[in-house]
């Protein structure tokens, strides 16, 4: 039963942290520093053109249709968190339903066994 | 850190391209057969958690800025491969979505990324924390291991990138311009680095040790109640 409690707790406690750090997250985004990092200076220096990726919805953190570009970082981190939470989410999922099917094929685990993998499984792997 | 594109020559980032995929399948392969179910909340939280830290650049020096990295704080928790498969799943969605990183230069950003400052970096600490167990407790040796290698992860994922645009011959630069401001910059970016993931791994230490994958525990005396268990 104490564990039960501290899980519940500790469950309280993380999703705080993860509130506060969206929070600070979209205030702070747009005060983040737009000074090129190590990697962007070099490529500045040497006069290279360089490219991103064109086919990107949101390029540079920047959303079509939104004036603000400080609006725009905002939407852009609170989007990229949740497609990021959810992808992993996803891929630790499709990982341990691969692993279960496995098992399940020696017995055991039975209807529970491959549950919502279909279809990503071989894509992935 | 992440490299866009237009600076890597075909046979650099073709290469790095097969390096990371062939990686990741094999990570995919190690993950699949070990994740705990238990785990996955954690993977999510690890990702989300970096994506949104690597998102706050911080001025580093005059006109340069950093930002966090995270691949040993993830492997830390995670282990070495789902740590890995975390830093893929935030550099593809910064790749794909947010256009941060070249598309060609993607395996090249995994490679620096994700394998050097990830497992790489991850077995020379386990492999350090363990000679220093010897000694000292548990704790004190993983968290000092890791300030120390989650550094270095950062100053050789600069360095690996400094390497792939040298040999890329589009860059016609001397390598002291490439060196200098790549691996100089992260040496700064590293402390910043070191900082966080210690501070990190040291509260999760403190409020659930069985979070912390690359702790084992076994020098804790547990409570007669809890041992019998």
């Amino acid at each position: 039963m104490r564990r039960a409690f501290s899980r519940r707790y500790l469950a309280a406690w993380a999703l705080a942290a993860v509130a506060c750090g969206v929070l600070l997250l979209v205030f702070a985004s747009p005060w983040a520093s737009k000074s090129p990092d190590g990697v962007e200076k070099v490529a500045r220096d040497s006069g290279l053109k360089t490219s991103d990726n064109a086919a990107a919805p949101a390029g540079g953190y920047k959303l079509g249709g939104v004036k603000s570009k400080a609006t725009s970082r905002r939407l852009s981190a609170l989007i990229g968190v949740a497609v990021t939470l959810v992808a992993a989410i996803g891929v630790g999922l499709l990982m341990t339903g691969l692993g279960k099917r496995r098992k399940g094929a020696g017995g055991g685990e039975g209807p529970r066994a491959g549950r919502g993998i279909e279809g990503g499984s071989t894509g992935e792997a | 850190m992440h490299i866009p594109d237009g600076l890597l020559d075909f046979k650099t980032w073709g290469t790095l391209y097969g390096v990371s995929g062939g990686t990741t399948a094999y990570a995919l392969y190690k993950v699949r057969n070990t994740l705990d179910e238990k785990k996955i909340p954690l993977l999510g939280i690890t990702a989300a958690f970096i994506f949104a830290a690597q998102l706050l650049n911080f001025p580093v020096a005059a006109g340069v800025s950093g930002h966090f990295l995270g691949a040993m704080l993830a492997c830390v928790l995670l282990g070495p491969w789902a740590g890995f498969l975390v830093m893929v799943v935030v550099l593809a969605i910064q790749c794909l979505i947010f256009a941060d990183g070249g598309f060609a230069a993607l395996g090249a950003n995994i490679f620096n990324m994700a394998l050097i400052a990830g497992p790489v970096c991850y077995f020379m600490f386990a492999a350090s924390k363990s000679l220093m167990n010897k000694r000292l407790s548990e704790r004190t040796s993983l968290l000092t291991s890791l300030a120390f290698f989650s550094w270095l992860s950062v100053v050789l994922a600069g360095a690996a990138c400094a390497v792939e645009l040298s040999i890329s011959n589009v860059v016609k630069l001397s390598s002291g311009a490439i060196f200098g401001p790549i691996v100089g910059v992260n040496a700064i970016i590293g402390i910043g680095e070191a900082v966080i993931t210690t501070i990190v791994v040291a509260v999760v230490l403190q409020a659930r040790p069985d979070l912390v994958y690359s702790y084992s525990g076994h020098d804790v005396k547990l409570p007669l109640s809890e041992e019998a268990v």
